[in-house]
């Protein structure tokens, strides 16, 4: 007898998970997955997650152009054939039934008109507004009023082209992606120490590890899939334990052994405290300090990154001041010595035989400890300085760059590392870790990209918060936002990014797939296609580079960023963008097009594609609707050309395989070379760049050769206070962040409507003694007040963030209550990024 | 029609109690497991909301470490 399609694809699914987790199934079982005779016309293909920094690879099931299943991919060795519950969703977050399928442009009277309203207008009229606003305020104000804010959820290509078109095609550096907002201090951590972006280590290090600390990140509801491989170490192996170190109480603290709630911006004591413990303990490798280590010490009395009129700015000695200075280590010893167990325990509030019991994890020379953190540390006013303390502890004890020794920075974007950072789209960066601010560094650029000398500005950009103040300050006019919702992220919008974006002397274009609150606070609304609407590629938090074909067509007249940027490139010539001058210097560009001399530069658009799709090894065929438009292989240009900032630049080590091999393989890990990928970085015997630039190198030593001299930096920093604590009016913390179900701000969950309904509303969560003292009870109608602004809410006093005394939390999915108005944008000095941790708040009854 | 299934680790000695709150609960049934706490299962519901909300609810199940989703399937697409 037939068995029922219900049955079959049940049994596909149910060998599927047992396979996944290598559980057994009886023989009946494993043979109903087998019966073909009903065999779905579904075609299957490899696809990266769209939602975190993770990873993951998925199988999507497309079927009459539409993706109707999907499973995690068996062959990825992130994953392993799992996916997170956030899985679930992702088939349908491209069919909102709000998705955006036309331009829409603010009109009145037929023109536009700022207090317009939105009406259906073509790509042309769009672009020739768009142009007309560009093209004034340049001759106006310079490359420096025009801006554009991106992402770290861009295609690699998407990063590349905006970078170029910005930095190269207007020589504007006022470019700047959302990841300033989550990985910025990250970055800061690693090209101080190290002087090269990015771990040495890999998500190997969660099967090799023997503890595993979590400063500041919750894995189990933001990674969850990292966290199930940690779950599995930490039940299977002998020994293994968990340390979780956060402001509240959160799923993660599930499976800690040591569990350990600190006041906020105490972590640098805590930090300082382990190292203290290291020292006295003599536990040190001093054999390790010798030959791999400089010590240095930070300038202090940094400020918080406000504005510069702002009192705790000019209070500061060293406002945004990053300098290095030598220091012995008796120096360094000294220094540290004032973090005593007494002292840390009293400041942190964290009891002492915790605090004491995690120091003795990272000083026991036998146990390997990975140490992994997010938003909790970046997200600070001295993230960098943060994510430094905790490289220091790693250092000391020559705990780096091996199998289970790894501290892991990692992301909240599928490709915050593979965009944002590795193709340089932050206002002071080039591709593969090069400097605008480097004459050397630009000349590289300029040659790859067959640049006049001197085309690349030498000024660093206007990053992502300083952008709305130079809006708002009319020092910037026009501005372009492209894969992120900035209006419903960004910090302190009442005083800032709103009046900015309102101000009739700003033009504001906002690409999106659906109306967001920043497309709906925007002058211009351009239709984006989605994720798997386009051939792509992210790259993960271990430095994995994904690709992905485009699997179905975008709706309507929608396009991906790649095609509007490269299309908007059309509409100035290099006179108009660079000025005579600096074409007299290359008579061939003359009276080019910035698109004929980025891309149709016989460089770029030298992969032919004729036949209207792609086709794979196994003849599969694929669309690609931006090559078909512009008539090259656009993807495989781009991604050739920046290729060439890695072996050509003065960066070592940032090598990755041709464009074609990672449509055939589930990521590889750079530096690609010959092939083959790289799990450990800096370590001879797994990097292949330390025997080749330290030739007399030791077997298995290491080599940090992203420093001049092979040393990494181990830099001391102190303790500074946070920018605001409660007192007697805002008696209270704040601090904002994701929830499983939702993804940032929920642009996306929000539009699967079984999901909406699930969890519709952030809710406040409080403790339940601090509800009592206000006379609240769970469900109970609030007002959460800022110096900066308010919201209403509704109290969770049993949810599952339990809050300690004087601490709230609350998500920021949720579009009608906008928890950014009450953030303050205070941001680490050096790392410019916001702090969303902490800032004071009241909550009363409303 | 809508069917996924899941692999849920629990902490091996909470792996009873966590089968008693699963078998009481709509559309879903256990497959295989072991002894490390590890489940196999599907749900297999007309309600995609009904799975969603599982889903979440099994997750905060007290001794369930971690809920990967394997595979879904969905047909009904009318309520969009």
């Amino acid at each position: 007898m037939k068995q029922s399609r219900r049955d079959f694809i049940k049994s596909q699914a149910v060998v599927a998970a047992a396979t996944t987790a290598g559980l057994s199934l009886s023989a009946t079982q494993l043979a109903s997955a087998k019966g073909d005779d009903v065999q779905e016309d579904i075609k299957w293909d490899k696809i990266p997650c769209r939602f975190c920094g993770t990873g993951c690879s998925v199988l999507a099931g497309t079927r009459e152009g539409r993706i109707v299943a999907t499973q995690g991919d068996p062959d990825s060795d992130v994953n392993k054939g799992l996916n997170c519950i956030k899985g679930y969703f992702l088939s349908k977050i491209m069919y909102g039934k709000d998705r955006l399928t036309t331009p829409l442009l603010r009109k009145k009277d037929g023109k536009y008109s700022k207090d317009g309203d939105f009406e259906e207008v073509s790509w042309d009229e769009a672009f020739d507004i768009m142009a007309e606003k560009w093209k004034a305020t340049l001759k106006e104000k310079g490359p420096s009023g025009v801006g554009m804010f991106g992402s770290g959820q861009w295609a690699i290509w998407d990063g590349y082209a905006a970078s170029k078109f910005m930095k190269a095609g207007l020589r504007s550096n006022n470019l700047d992606p959302n990841a300033r907002h989550c990985m910025a201090s990250a970055v800061g951590g690693f090209m101080r120490a190290f002087g090269s972006d990015e771990p040495m280590g890999s998500y190997d290090d969660l099967e090799h590890a023997d503890a595993f600390v979590l400063w500041g990140a919750n894995m189990a509801e933001m990674h969850p899939i990292l966290w199930s491989r940690l779950v599995d170490t930490r039940l299977t192996r002998e020994g293994a334990e968990v340390h979780v170190l956060s402001t509240y109480t959160h799923r993660s603290f599930e499976l800690a052994d040591n569990g350990m709630i600190f006041e906020p911006q105490t972590d640098l004591i805590i930090a300082n405290y382990i190292a203290n413990y290291i020292i006295q303990n003599k536990a040190y490798d001093k054999q390790f300090l010798a030959d791999h280590v400089n010590i240095k010490k930070t300038v202090t009395d940094i400020g918080y990154g406000l504005r510069p009129e702002h009192p705790l700015e000019k209070k500061a000695k060293n406002p945004g001041k990053g300098k290095l200075s030598n220091m012995s280590f008796d120096e360094y010893a000294k220094a540290v010595s004032k973090y005593t167990l007494e002292y840390s325990s009293e400041k942190s509030k964290v009891p002492a035989e915790q605090l004491e019991r995690l120091a003795k994890v990272y000083a026991d020379p036998k146990k390997k400890v990975m140490s992994l953190w997010t938003m909790g540390m970046n997200q600070h006013t001295r993230g960098v300085w943060m994510n430094g303390l905790v490289y220091n502890i790693h250092l000391l004890m020559g705990k780096i760059a091996e199998p289970g020794n790894s501290p892991f920075s990692l992301t909240g974007q599928p490709s915050a590392c593979g965009t944002a950072r590795e193709v340089g789209t932050f206002a002071h960066r080039l591709p593969a870790d090069l400097v605008v601010k480097k004459a050397s560094h630009r000349k590289v650029a300029e040659k790859i990209w067959k640049l006049p000398e001197g085309t690349i500005n030498p000024k660093v950009g206007y990053h992502a918060v300083l952008m709305q103040r130079m809006l708002k300050d009319r020092k910037m006019n026009c501005y372009w936002q492209q894969c992120n919702n900035n209006m419903q992220a960004g910090p302190n919008i009442n005083e800032e990014m709103l009046p900015a974006w309102k101000d009739p002397a700003n033009f504001i274009a906002v690409s999106d797939p659906y109306p967001t609150v920043s497309a709906i606070s925007a002058d211009l609304i351009l239709p984006t296609a989605m994720w798997a609407e386009k051939e792509g590629a992210f790259g993960n938090a271990e430095r994995r580079t994904q690709f992905w074909r485009q699997q179905v067509k975008a709706p309507g007249e929608s396009k991906s960023d790649l095609w509007q940027i490269m299309e908007f490139s059309k509409r100035f010539t290099v006179e108009e963008a660079w000025g005579e001058e600096l074409v007299a210097k290359t008579p061939e560009h003359k009276g080019k097009t910035l698109y004929q001399v980025l891309f149709k530069n016989g460089q770029v658009d030298k992969f032919p594609y004729k036949s209207d799709t792609v086709q794979d090894e196994e003849k599969r065929v694929y669309q690609n609707d931006e090559s078909k438009h512009f008539g090259f292989y656009v993807q495989k240009g781009l991604f050739e050309e920046y290729r060439r900032f890695q072996t050509e630049g003065p960066k070592p080590g940032h090598d990755q395989a041709p464009f074609d091999t990672y449509h055939k393989v589930r990521g590889l890990r750079w530096p690609v070379v010959e092939g083959k990928e790289t799990l450990w970085r800096y370590r001879e015997g797994y990097d292949p760049f330390v025997k080749k630039l330290n030739p007399k190198v030791k077997k298995g030593d290491v080599y940090f050769y992203g420093q001049k001299d092979g040393k990494a930096n181990l830099i001391f920093a102190p303790y500074e206070p946070p920018h605001e604590t409660p007192n007697e009016e805002y008696d209270m913390w704040l601090c904002t962040g994701r929830l499983l179900e939702h993804w940032h701000t929920g642009t996306m969950t929000n539009r699967v409507p079984e999901l909406h309904r699930a969890a519709p509303d952030a809710l406040v969560y409080m403790n339940p003694n601090d509800a009592k003292k206000r006379n609240l009870r769970n469900g109970s109608k609030v007002k959460i007040i800022s110096p900066r602004g308010e919201i209403t809410t509704r109290v969770n006093v049993r949810g599952r963030n339990k809050m300690p005394e004087g601490m709230v939390f609350v998500p920021f999915f949720d579009a009608r209550r906008l928890v950014n108005k009450l953030i303050i944008d205070a941001t680490d000095p050096l790392s410019k990024e916001t702090d969303y941790k902490k800032c004071v708040v009241k909550v009363i009854k409303a | 029609m809508t069917i996924c299934s899941l692999v849920i680790q629990t902490k091996p000695d909470h792996l009873r109690a966590v089968n008693k709150s699963l078998v009481n609960m709509d559309g879903i049934e256990i497959h295989t497991q072991n002894q490390q706490g590890k489940l196999a299962i599907t749900i297999d519901h007309p309600s995609r909301e009904y799975c969603s909300k599982a889903m979440t609810d099994i997750t905060h199940i007290d001794g369930v470490m971690s809920t990967s989703l394997i595979f879904e399937y969905q047909e009904d697409q009318d309520d969009f």
